[in-house]
């Protein structure tokens, strides 16, 4: 179920209401209730792969359980790589396998060995690459004694399964999001508001800013041939935003509605294109993720502590696997690639703006953090390109186009040829309006969010207008043609 | 990796309990308002309300016993001319732009609240099976017809969706619809088009040959392309059929006349197999009267028959069939219709 879909309007309020009801009761009801919701949020789009979020949750349960029970080193260690491997197996087989598979036959095809291996038709689980991580931060914080497994097994089947967050994040913590499902929630009206305002901006996010841009987004990348650099520039601008429309959105989404529940998830997106350098983008951009890269990953690699080759070794490493962490492709490897060398200078040269950021005279700060935030967008959107494009050497004819003379070209009338001139300019606006709201309020969670010192004039038609635009400006699909409607 | 900067919390606007329930009574009392105001001003849904008026109305036609099921080209010459005859033996629900989809909707609805009718003509034109009606303009019109029957099958997106386009303001076709209307009238108003029809304002028959020809050719063109490349449209026939023979009534398909440029433009091939498939499934008889009439005073454009088309036409159809379909002569009855319009 999508949290834009009209099963999600039903769904929704139906749950809450039902929530509310038990909230009298025992506190593991509500648990249980939630637990229910969210296996029928997963099931609506295939019952089947509930039992392997079933079986996995089960897997990671028993093992918390078992860390208490053993203290031995090795067997703690045996049972964390127990979680670890059936974790990331079935990741990797459900999602890594017919990668690994062909990559080697090309491999070794371009040794003149021609491998027979065979590939799978695989569909991949929705949200597997989400809850299996989180369900890893429970494990792995057992296993190093930073807080107690459960003996409760609703509330941590409720905490893998919670449907705010399942398919699409921000990956919690077992230590911040689990201690919640074990106490009472109290459901306040500020929260209420609050969830629900930001529930509001995430609609907006998603269904006018990022569901219009991809129309755009789809003809350019789709395109089989060649396109000027200014039209290639137009759909990789767009595909910034609609990106981090679709995503921030959908996090807006699940944070509102875990308040609605009275429960508290991690801020997934801070304002990131307002970031004045690549190392601040990862600060603000699925922080979730980044955090349990840095966590998981690149600490235990040994972090900041070694030398600065090795730091930079270490970030590498990191920016690679998360790349690949966002599909089986070759693209995502070399995005992560490049996001990783945009912040290992830092490592070496420290922030040698520093000063002029800091300066008292506007002369010299403005145009300093202006330059700053315009590089910085620009390098995180050429590495969008590579995100985006179907393969390599679609990404590579694309780079080439964009630095070729064709980028000093208008893109109207290629655009316009395409059927997407319309689309483009909506897309503008829509980006327009995404950028102002949260220019002002990027110092917030979410745009929605005012302080109760603004007049009640000043707040009441923002959230009005951003409900009409909602209701008006959303994607409505493919195109109906109405000239019948002549007859 | 880099520590992560929660944004800053500020003091949320304070709410409590009974605010919300007022704000929320607001919101649903102005969202209500602006449904019905929607509902009542808007094209769009006063076209909905003539298309289910349309279906509703053959319960005031106790002695049908031959219903019409397609577009515009029965529609155009057709609707006027017999649903306005409360005891007249035939009734036409076509509408411009149903595929079949909308008419199986429709004649199911029908074919359950009249039970004299014992013979449906169904579109067999060969663009019905295009791939320009995989989708209707109408699609949300017929899908409170498949929520009447409590039918999920023909909903595209499930129950939730379609019960939340009967929503004016949710409805995306409208909005669609509402965003066209006001772009055309924006570029009247630039000065960029005509007043609405100028561009249909030289008659048909007051055209050239050769323009009439070239008018059909490009619209013949794109009516018919990607014939039979779907299965949707045979889905959808084979259902028709099904439903008839539970209702015990026959299934004729029927074409009419339009311009032969714009029959041509349909692939003699693919014709001969949509034919092969629906009399293999149970259509009764094809009845084409494609090149019937060729008096371009006789059309309104390149694929509808006019009024004065209908008066020849109707007889011919009578005949082919073997019953009246009018219980006053064609010539009469155009001139009824003619007049109360």
């Amino acid at each position: 179920m999508l949290f834009n879909s009209a099963d999600y309007a039903f769904f929704l309020p139906l749950v809450l209401i039902i929530y509310v009801l038990l909230q009298r009761g025992p506190l593991r009801m509500q648990n249980l209730w939630l637990l229910i919701a969210s296996y029928v949020f997963y099931g609506w789009w295939d019952w089947r792969f509930l039992f392997l979020l079933f079986g996995t949750t089960l897997n990671d349960y028993l093992v918390g359980l078992g860390l208490v029970r053993v203290s031995a080193p090795a067997q703690r260690r045996a049972l964390l790589m127990l979680s670890i491997g059936v974790n990331l197996g079935v990741l990797g087989f459900f999602k890594y396998y017919n990668f690994f598979i062909s990559s080697l036959i090309e491999a070794f095809a371009g040794l003149g060995v021609h491998l027979h291996a065979p590939t799978l038709k695989v569909i991949l689980p929705v949200g597997i690459s989400f809850y299996t991580f989180q369900a890893l931060t429970y494990t792995v914080a057992v296993y190093r004694r930073q807080m107690q497994p459960t003996r409760d097994p609703i509330a941590f089947f409720a905490y893998v399964a919670f449907f705010p967050q399942l398919v699409a994040g921000p990956i919690e913590r077992a230590v911040h999001l689990l201690p919640q499902f074990h106490r009472p929630r109290t459901l306040s009206p500020d929260a209420f508001g609050d969830g629900a305002r930001q529930i509001l901006w995430g609609l907006f996010c998603k269904l006018v800013v990022a569901d219009n841009c991809a129309v755009v987004v789809d003809t350019v990348f789709d395109h089989s041939g060649t396109l000027p650099g200014s039209v290639v520039l137009v759909g990789s601008l767009v595909f910034a935003f609609q990106i981090y429309s679709d995503f921030s959105g959908y996090s807006h989404i699940a944070l509102g509605t875990a308040r609605l529940f009275g429960f508290e998830l991690m801020q997934n997106f801070a304002t990131p294109y307002f970031s004045q350098s690549p190392v601040e983008f990862w600060r603000r951009w699925h922080i979730s993720l980044s955090t349990w890269f840095r966590d998981y990953v690149y600490i235990p690699l040994g972090g900041s502590r070694a030398s600065r080759p090795r730091q930079a070794f270490n970030l590498i490493v990191t920016f690679v696997l998360s790349g690949l962490w966002h599909g089986a492709n070759w693209t995502y490897i070399v995005w992560g690639l490049l996001n990783g060398l945009y912040v290992v200078p830092r490592i070496f040269t420290g922030d040698p703006l520093a000063g002029a950021v800091r300066s008292r005279n506007p002369l010299v700060r403005l145009p300093t953090v202006a330059l700053r935030i315009g590089g910085t967008f620009a390098l995180i959107l050429l590495a969008w390109i590579f995100f985006r494009a179907r393969d390599i050497s679609t990404a590579g004819h694309l780079l080439r186009e964009l630095f070729s003379r064709s980028l000093f070209s208008s893109p109207a009338a290629t655009l316009r040829s395409m059927g997407v001139l319309g689309s483009a300019l909506y897309s503008g606006l829509a980006i327009a309006l995404l950028v102002i709201i949260e220019w002002f309020q990027r110092d917030k969670r979410y745009a929605l969010e005012l302080d109760s010192a603004r007049p009640v004039l000043a707040r009441w038609p923002l959230y009005a207008g951003v409900a009409a635009v909602i209701l008006l400006f959303r994607y409505t699909g493919r195109s109906l043609d109405f000239i019948y409607f002549q007859f | 990796m880099p520590q992560a900067p929660p944004g800053k919390r500020s003091k949320p606007d304070p709410s409590s309990w009974k605010k919300i329930a007022l704000v929320s009574a607001a919101v649903l009392v102005v969202f209500i308002a602006a449904n019905i105001i929607t509902w009542y001003s808007s094209g769009y849904f006063q076209r909905e309300a003539s298309y289910r008026a349309d279906v509703e109305a053959v319960a005031n036609h106790p002695d049908v016993r031959t219903v019409f099921a397609g577009d515009s080209h029965f529609a155009v010459p057709l609707n006027d001319l017999i649903d306005v005859d409360p005891h007249g033996p035939a009734y036409s629900i076509a509408f411009g732009g149903d595929s079949l989809r909308e008419c199986y909707a429709k004649l199911r609805r029908v074919l359950n609240e009249s039970h004299t009718i014992d013979t449906v003509i169904v579109s067999a034109d060969p663009h019905m099976f295009g791939k320009g009606r995989l989708e209707s303009s109408n699609r949300s019109f017929a899908d409170w017809y498949f929520l009447l029957a409590g039918d999920r099958s023909g909903l595209r997106r499930g129950w939730a969706s379609a019960v939340l386009d009967q929503i004016p303001l949710l409805n995306n076709d409208f909005l669609q619809y509402l965003r066209k209307e006001i772009g055309a009238e924006l570029d009247r108003l630039r000065g960029r088009a005509g007043p609405a029809g100028e561009s249909d304002a030289v008659p048909w028959d007051k055209l050239t040959e050769a323009q009439r020809s070239a008018e059909a050719h490009n619209t013949g063109a794109e009516d018919h392309a990607g014939i039979g490349d779907s299965p949707v449209p045979y889905y959808w026939y084979e259902r028709i059929l099904k439903l008839a023979r539970d209702h015990h009534v026959r299934v004729i398909g029927m074409r009419f006349p339009v311009h032969r440029e714009y029959a041509a433009q349909a692939p003699p091939k693919q014709v001969a197999a949509i034919d092969a498939f629906l009399l293999r499934n149970g259509v009764a008889q094809i009845i084409d009267l494609r090149g019937a009439l060729t008096d371009p005073r006789d059309f309104q454009d390149e694929d509808h028959v006019n009024d004065t088309g209908v008066v020849p036409l109707l007889p011919i159809v009578e005949k082919r069939l073997g019953r009246p379909l009018m219980a006053h002569r064609p010539e009469q009855a155009a001139a009824n219709s003619s007049a109360s319009r």
